[in-house]
C-alpha cells in the first residue's frame, strides 16, 4: 500500500487562512458569543466491483467551526480534516487537514466587508453553474457530491453593498489556490497515466507513462463583481469576472517522456442569471460567455478559445405532492475553428428527484446527468434515513456509462455500492 | 409576559395572523341549529382575520413532531412577522435546533393583493433561493403543516357559513364553516373552525381533504394566554386523523409590537443568521 498520509495544509492556503484569523489578535472581536459547531462528521464505505486497480475506498471528513463577534464586527474560524483510503491493485491512503472559513467582517447599514477565507458560490442552478468562477473546487470525488459540497473556501476580500432590492457583490481572490484533487493514485483522478487516459480528451496511447506537473501556482485569483436583483416574482443579476480557474486543464507537451502540465487559464467571464415563477415551477437560467476556454488541437497544441454556456432548469412539485423534482437542460460550446481533441459541443438534462417519505423518516432520492449529442451517464439512486436527529444514514449507487471523451466513459468502471453515515452537532 | 392563563381542551397555534385566517369557516348541520346567513359567517371571519395581533410579533416556538412507535423529533425556531405598508405581511422562520438543520430559514411576503413571494436559505447550499410560493400542498419540513397553512388567506378566497355553537372547555363557540370560492386554491374541500368569542381566536379546526364528512387533520388549542393584550395562541398540536403523526408548538416566549426593522425581511438577513441576532428575545 501507497501511504502518502499526507498531514498537510499548504502553506499559502495556511497562509490564506490565517489572513483572517490573525487579524483577530488584538482586534475589536473577543471570544463573546462564540458559537462553536461540529460542522459535519461522517463516513463513506464504497466498494468499486468494476475498477480493475481498486476494489473500495473509504472516506472520513470532519469539519469544525466557530463564529462569534461584537458590534459590527464578526469572526468565522474553521477547519476540516479529510481522510481517504483506497484498496485494490492502485492503494493509498491519505489525510488532509484544509481550511473552511477563516475571515473577519464588519457589517454597517448598507455595506459589509469580508476579509479572509470564505465561501464564494455565485450562481442560482443546482449542478452545473456557468457563472460560480470564483470558488475553489473539491475534484476527489468527480461528481460524487452535490455541488455545494464539491465546492471549498478562498481566500478573499469580498464588499458587498446591500440596496432596498439589489445587492452588488465584489470579490478580489488576492492569492489563487487550485482545486483540491484527488491523489493521483485515485480512481477518481482526471488524469490516468497508466491507461493513457484524460478526462475531457478520452484515450491518447501517447499518454501512457506521461508525467503529471503541477501548475506555477503564483499570482491572484482574480476578482469578480456581481449585481443582482430581488423583484416580486423575479430575481435576477448580471456579472463580470477575470479570474483563473480552480481546476486544472492537462497541457500536453510532447518529449522523450510527455509531460502533462497542469494549467489554470485566466478568462474573463460575462454572466447574466435569472430565476422566477412560472407555470407551477420555480425557473432559475444562467449564462456565461468565457473569453478563454481551455482545448487541445490534435497536433497537442495548447489553446484557448471563447465560449457560451447556458443552463435553464425547473424546480416543481408534480401534483402539489411531496416529491421535488429539478431538471436542468445545459449546454456548452466552445468556438474554435482548430481541428481540436477536446469537445467543443456539448449538452445535458441533468436532474434530482426527492422523495421523502414516512413522515420525512426516509428519503429516496434520484441524481442523473445524461449527455444529449454524446452518451454520458450518470445516475445516483440513493436512500436515505433521517429519522434520528442529526444523523443520516444512506446506501446509494453511482452509476457510469458513456463515450470516450465523456465524463460517463472516463468514470465507466467507477460505477460504485456506498455506505454512508453523516451528522452534525 | 404578562397576562391571563387559560386553558382549554382544544386550541390552535401558529402564530401567523395567515392560519388564523385560514381558520374561518362554517359547519354541519349536526349541531341541531340551522345555519345563520353567510353574511354572519363572513363578518365572524372577518373579524377573527381582523383580530388585533400587534404591528409585529416575535416568537420563540419549539416544535415536536411525534408519532407512536417512533421517537420525537424537537425542532426550536424563531418566528418574526410584521405588517407592512399596504396591507403586506412578513415573515421569517429560522430554525436554532438540532444542528442539522440549524440555519435554515424561510421567508414570505404576502402582499395585499393576494400574491406571495418566498425564499428559503439552506445553509448547506449557502444560497437564498426563490421557492414556488403557489405551493399549496406537501408538508412543511415534515410537519402536519402544509405550506397553505402557513400563508396569509384572506376571508374572501372562502364562503363563511355558522353552523351551530359547541361548548369547548369554558367557551361557548361559534362554529364555523369555511368553503374556498374557488376550488383549486386550496387543498382541503373545507375547514371547521372553532371561534372562540372572547379571543377570537379558533380553538380546534377540522381540515377536509377528501371527503366532506371526514376530517383529515385537527388542530387542537391546548393554552391560550393573552400576552401585551394581544390573545395568543401558547401550545397546540395539529393531528393527522389518519396517520396519527402530530405536530405541537408550543411558543416559549412571544413578545410583540418590538418596532422590527423591515430590514429584517430581506434576503440579506435571511442569508445571514447574525444579522437578526439583536432582534432575538
Amino acid at each position: 500500500m501507497n501511504t502518502t498520509a499526507t498531514r498537510r495544509m499548504p502553506s499559502r492556503a495556511l497562509m490564506a487562512s490565517l489572513m483572517g484569523a490573525a487579524s483577530l489578535i488584538g482586534g475589536p472581536v473577543g471570544a463573546q458569543g462564540l458559537d462553536l459547531r461540529l460542522d459535519t462528521l461522517g463516513v463513506e464505505l464504497g466498494a468499486l466491483p468494476d475498477h480493475p486497480e481498486a476494489s473500495s475506498m473509504v472516506r472520513a471528513k470532519a469539519a469544525v467551526s466557530g463564529k462569534g463577534g461584537s458590534g459590527p464586527w464578526t469572526y468565522a474560524l474553521g477547519a476540516r480534516l479529510d481522510a481517504t483510503a483506497q484498496n485494490g491493485a492502485q492503494s493509498f491512503d491519505r489525510v488532509r487537514l484544509d481550511y473552511t472559513e477563516n475571515y473577519l467582517r464588519w457589517q454597517g447599514e448598507q455595506l459589509r466587508v469580508t476579509a479572509g477565507t470564505q465561501n464564494v458560490l455565485w450562481g442560482r442552478v443546482d449542478e452545473i453553474s456557468p457563472i460560480d468562477r470564483l470558488s475553489r473546487a473539491d475534484l476527489t470525488h468527480a461528481m460524487l457530491d452535490r455541488l455545494p459540497e464539491r465546492r471549498r473556501a478562498v481566500p478573499a476580500i469580498r464588499v458587498e453593498h446591500m440596496g432596498e432590492d439589489s445587492k452588488l457583490d465584489v470579490v478580489w481572490l488576492p492569492v489563487f489556490e487550485p482545486a483540491v484533487m484527488p491523489h493521483e493514485r485515485s480512481a477518481w483522478s482526471p488524469v490516468d497515466t497508466r491507461n493513457g487516459r484524460l478526462l475531457g480528451i478520452g484515450t491518447l496511447p501517447a499518454l501512457i507513462g506521461a508525467k503529471v506537473q503541477a501548475a506555477d501556482l503564483n499570482g491572484s485569483g482574480g476578482l469578480g463583481a456581481r449585481w443582482t436583483v430581488e423583484g416580486s416574482g423575479l430575481d435576477y443579476g448580471v456579472s463580470l469576472q477575470r479570474a483563473r480557474a480552480s481546476q486544472p486543464y492537462y497541457r500536453v507537451l510532447p518529449g522523450s517522456t510527455v509531460v502533462l502540465q497542469a494549467v489554470h487559464p485566466i478568462s474573463t467571464v460575462l454572466g447574466a442569471e435569472l430565476e422566477t415563477e412560472a407555470a407551477g415551477a420555480t425557473w432559475r437560467a444562467e449564462l456565461a460567455w468565457s473569453s478563454a476556454n481551455p482545448v487541445t488541437t490534435q497536433a497537442l497544441q495548447y489553446r484557448t478559445a471563447p465560449g457560451l454556456a447556458w443552463v435553464v432548469g425547473a424546480e416543481f412539485f408534480p401534483g402539489d405532492s411531496e416529491t421535488r423534482v429539478t431538471l436542468q437542460l445545459a449546454g456548452q460550446r466552445t468556438h474554435t475553428s482548430a481541428a481540436v481533441l477536446d469537445r467543443t459541443r456539448m449538452s445535458y438534462l441533468t436532474g434530482e428527484i426527492e422523495h421523502p417519505f414516512a413522515q420525512g423518516r426516509w428519503r429516496a432520492d434520484l441524481r442523473f446527468s445524461l449527455g444529449l449529442d454524446d452518451r454520458d451517464n450518470y445516475l445516483n439512486p440513493r436512500l436515505t434515513y433521517t429519522g434520528i436527529d442529526q444523523h443520516e444514514l444512506s446506501v446509494g449507487a453511482h452509476l457510469f456509462g458513456g463515450a470516450d471523451k465523456t465524463l460517463g466513459g472516463y468514470y465507466r468502471r467507477n460505477d460504485a455500492l456506498t455506505l454512508g453515515w453523516k451528522a452534525r452537532f | 409576559m404578562t397576562g391571563t392563563s387559560e386553558r382549554s381542551n382544544v386550541s390552535r397555534a401558529w402564530p401567523r395572523r395567515d392560519f388564523l385566517g385560514a381558520s374561518a369557516g362554517a359547519a354541519l348541520l349536526a349541531w341541531g341549529m340551522p345555519a345563520r346567513a353567510s353574511s354572519d359567517g363572513l363578518a365572524l371571519a372577518q373579524r377573527v382575520y381582523d383580530r388585533p395581533n400587534g404591528k409585529d410579533v416575535t416568537s420563540v416556538v419549539t416544535m415536536t413532531l411525534s408519532q407512536e412507535g417512533n421517537r420525537p423529533r424537537v425542532r426550536n425556531m424563531l418566528v418574526f412577522r410584521a405588517d407592512g405598508a399596504g396591507g403586506q405581511v412578513a415573515t421569517l422562520i429560522r430554525f436554532t435546533a438540532p444542528a442539522d438543520i440549524q440555519g435554515t430559514g424561510l421567508l414570505t411576503v404576502d402582499a395585499e393583493d393576494g400574491s406571495t413571494n418566498q425564499w428559503i436559505y439552506l445553509p448547506a447550499m449557502q444560497r437564498v433561493r426563490r421557492v414556488d410560493s403557489n405551493r399549496q400542498g406537501g408538508r412543511f419540513v415534515n410537519t402536519d403543516y402544509y405550506f397553505e397553512d402557513l400563508k396569509d388567506r384572506k376571508p374572501a378566497a372562502d364562503t363563511h357559513r355558522i353552523i351551530g355553537r359547541e361548548k369547548l372547555g369554558d367557551s361557548l363557540c361559534d362554529v364555523l364553516e369555511s368553503v374556498p370560492v374557488q376550488a383549486d386554491n386550496s387543498v382541503y374541500l373545507k375547514r371547521l373552525s372553532w371561534i372562540d368569542p372572547r379571543s377570537l381566536l379558533p380553538l380546534r379546526m377540522d381540515f377536509f381533504e377528501r371527503q366532506a364528512d371526514q376530517p383529515s387533520k385537527r388542530l387542537l388549542v391546548t393554552r391560550r394566554e393573552q400576552i401585551q393584550g394581544y390573545w395568543t395562541v401558547m401550545d397546540s398540536s395539529l393531528s393527522d386523523l389518519q396517520t396519527g403523526h402530530q405536530t405541537r408548538l408550543q411558543v416559549e416566549r412571544v413578545l410583540y409590537d418590538r418596532q422590527l426593522p423591515a430590514s429584517l425581511f430581506t434576503s440579506r438577513a435571511l442569508a445571514d443568521e447574525r444579522a437578526e441576532q439583536p432582534h432575538r428575545p
